[in-house]
């Protein structure tokens, strides 16, 4: 509920509120509705609340120090995703192209490296905690097949990323077939199943 | 009465008083004998029999029967739409289909086009050269031959300009002559159709694939025509905004299929109302056609297939997936621009713009189709298998873009595509919160099929209702108090609740009418609240001490 009054402050454009917000609560999940809250504020070119929501996602979910975790990788592709279509539905001005960029901008060959650095069992374990909800992985299993986790994992995330698609993926890791599929739900806060949107 | 038997009251017609209705309203276009506008089944109509209305079937002017094979596998099709046949009209077929009569023509003027192309290109190489030679001359003791070279180069150069067009010229014949004897073979496949949807206001058409009679065999060899992305674009292409990512690259979109050139082309013709523009090369067509005079008004609805990453034809079930989109025609200053606008994802048929060389079988017409530089969602749906004409399902893309029709139909002025997103006739039907400043829900929380009626006034203040809660609500959470923000929460709840109150078209008007209601009540609720908390501002003393 919070996040919802969140993404009406943002969509009003009522920065003090938007920031009080984000002080008073640090489990919002700033990547819900396809980071709608980052999307109101690109699309309104409100640099204040785009910076405060950058900053309250660095401090929570980019935490210096864990840069080689499968949930910082996952993190910050789930940012530059949100942040990349924001970018190709709004105009965006020059001040505004700056502060993004850093976020945006990954080389290919950048990306690839951060990918191939995972170890096997953080990616078992990162997709499996962040979508435990909506897969149906037992876990017992996982040795047999942890070995094209990663490049599996690589791969998918490379194939999300240069997707078109316009909202965000997610990802359902199998174990048990050793396959990872695209998840269309995703957990909300309270852990239960959202539906991602479909074009018709 | 109740709902349910409301509902399955209006599901049933008289389908032999709805034909004798049709016989005396049908009307035919003098320019084409496609367009039909019928009344539909009378609402006062009672049938014993249990038959859904359904849209009226045409094979030209002839009514079809509802227990006609074709009709049947029709219905079996237009029963899955989400727009209802109050608004949904008639189909008709034509028995001489412009997309299989103009392959001919199409097939002369592209081969005319291609050997003028080839003629001029050998005919620019000797000129340069006698160009050259004839400055060289001239200048003979004055400029030294060698201060030619670079000259010379850059304007032979020039002449890689026409190896694009060439190309594409080349890749559309070999394309036209497959599709050729795609119709050739199967000479009694109805390929298109054209709907007639009408609401109070407007009326719209709708050039649709008519992939429902299609087998196995003729869906194989229908997608098999054509390369995706087999050459690079050429055309008049012209999109809005300033700033384009590498996938909007022209020459990674797909090209266009000869049965959606055909459409589209058809569609255009139906769009423009001056005899300036020509569809086909002049010069090598006796029986060029003029785009000719416009019957429906400047917006007009065509289908094209959807495409894969690679370009392809996707495959839904065992038929070709079509895509439903908005044309708009406007006149701006001296240019002629076809506005592209579509319902779902505007990325679909962006490719459009770089296809008009195959289009147009020309590219230096004063005419321009643009679509969206930014990727735009005005529609979607959280859940595939949630879409239909129920009050609790999620609308399609062909329900969309006609409502959008609608809406753009009366619209006056010029639009400019990068401000398209902001029109009110987008903004009133959009279920994606980011393209409107007012939407306080999201698609899972309220469907709110009202907010996308045919009846333009409901949709206008459904939107407007829509937008005085959201201000409503905006005032209530700037008011002070220590239980505004939860006394808002419960505001916010039953204004959601209320938008997604399964609603028939037939209730939409008192629908209206309670939302008007619940917004006076809000204000009663907001008075409690706002003297609760002046009260509690002083401790609850009221100040007497």
């Amino acid at each position: 509920m919070k996040y919802k009054l969140l993404s009406d402050y943002c969509r009003w454009d009522k920065y003090k509120k938007a920031i009080k917000l984000l002080k008073e609560h640090d489990d919002l999940d700033l990547t819900m509705e396809n980071g709608i809250c980052f999307r109101f504020a690109i699309k309104h070119n409100n640099i204040e609340i785009l910076n405060a929501l950058l900053d309250y996602y660095t401090k929570n979910k980019l935490q210096a120090g864990d840069h080689d975790s499968m949930a910082y990788k996952v993190a910050s592709y789930e940012l530059r995703s949100i942040l990349q279509n924001a970018v190709n539905a709004f105009e965006v001005s020059t001040e505004m192209q700056k502060m993004l960029d850093p976020y945006i901008a990954t080389t290919d060959d950048e990306h690839e490296q951060d990918l191939s650095e995972f170890d096997d069992n953080d990616a078992i374990t990162a997709l499996d905690t962040d979508h435990s909800s909506t897969n149906n992985s037992s876990g017992s299993d996982e040795d047999s097949h942890s070995a094209n986790n990663t490049k599996l994992t690589a791969d998918l995330l490379y194939q999300l990323d240069h997707s078109s698609a316009a909202s965000t993926n997610y990802i359902h890791f199998s174990p048990l077939s050793g396959t990872i599929t695209e998840d269309t739900s995703k957990p909300d806060l309270l852990g239960n199943s959202v539906f991602e949107e479909h074009d018709l | 009465m109740s709902r349910k038997k409301e509902r399955a009251e209006e599901k049933m017609a008289l389908p032999s008083l709805a034909a004798s209705s049709f016989a005396n309203t049908a009307t035919s276009s003098a320019s084409n004998a496609h367009v039909y506008t019928s009344a539909a089944a009378s609402s006062s109509s009672v049938s014993l029999s249990p038959i859904k209305v359904r849209p009226q079937l045409f094979i030209n002017t002839t009514l079809l029967n509802d227990k006609d094979e074709r009709a049947q596998r029709t219905f079996d099709e237009t029963d899955k739409y989400s727009i209802t046949p109050t608004t949904f009209k008639s189909r008709s077929f034509a028995k001489n289909e412009p997309v299989r009569e103009e392959v001919q023509d199409r097939l002369k003027a592209a081969a005319s086009k291609l050997q003028e192309l080839k003629t001029r290109e050998k005919a620019y190489t000797s000129s340069v050269q006698d160009l050259i030679n004839s400055l060289k001359k001239a200048s003979e003791g004055v400029i030294v031959i060698g201060e030619f070279t670079k000259p010379g180069k850059d304007l032979s150069d020039l002449v890689q300009k026409f190896a694009p067009k060439i190309a594409v010229l080349t890749s559309y014949l070999q394309d036209l002559e497959k599709y050729q004897s795609f119709v050739e073979r199967n000479k009694d496949l109805t390929l298109s159709y054209q709907d007639v949807y009408q609401n109070n206001t407007s009326t719209v058409t709708r050039f649709g694939i008519n992939t429902a009679n299609m087998n196995d065999e003729q869906v194989h060899q229908l997608i098999s025509i054509y390369n995706p992305i087999a050459e690079k674009k050429e055309g008049s292409v012209k999109s809005g905004g300033s700033k384009k990512s590498a996938k909007e690259d022209p020459d990674t979109l797909p090209t266009l299929h000869p049965l959606e050139v055909l459409f589209i082309s058809n569609a255009i013709s139906k769009l423009t109302s001056r005899g300036e523009v020509n569809a086909r090369d002049a010069s090598s067509s006796s029986s060029s056609t003029t785009i000719s005079t416009a019957t429906t008004g400047k917006v007009v609805l065509v289908d094209i297939f959807a495409r894969d990453d690679k370009g392809a034809i996707k495959i839904e079930g065992s038929k070709p997936e079509t895509h439903t989109i908005v044309l708009y025609a406007q006149q701006n200053k001296s240019a002629l621009q076809i506005l592209v606008i579509d319902p779902s994802n505007s990325d679909y048929s962006k490719h459009l713009a770089t296809n008009t060389l195959r289009v147009f079988g020309r590219d230096d017409l004063n005419i321009e189709i643009i679509v969206p530089s930014k990727q735009h969602k005005i529609y979607a749906s959280p859940d595939k298998d949630k879409v239909g004409s129920n009050p609790d399902q999620y609308r399609d893309c062909i329900d969309i873009a006609v409502k959008i029709a609608f809406g753009l139909d009366k619209f006056k002025g010029v639009i400019s595509i990068n401000d398209i997103m902001s029109l009110e006739p987008i903004i009133e039907v959009t279920n994606q919160k980011d393209l409107s400043d007012s939407l306080f829900f999201d698609s899972v929380e309220a469907i709110a099929r009202i907010r996308q009626a045919s009846d333009d006034n409901i949709r206008a203040k459904a939107n407007k209702l829509l937008g005085a809660l959201d201000k409503q609500m905006q005032s209530i959470l700037d008011y002070p108090g220590e239980d505004t923000e939860s006394f808002s929460e419960e505001i916010m709840a039953k204004n959601k609740a209320k938008f997604n109150e399964p609603l028939l078209p037939s209730e939409y008007e008192n629908a209206v009418h309670g939302l008007h209601s619940h917004f006076i009540f809000n204000n009663v609720l907001f008075s409690v609240h706002m003297s609760k908390v002046a009260v509690d501002l002083l401790g609850g003393d009221n100040g007497d001490s």
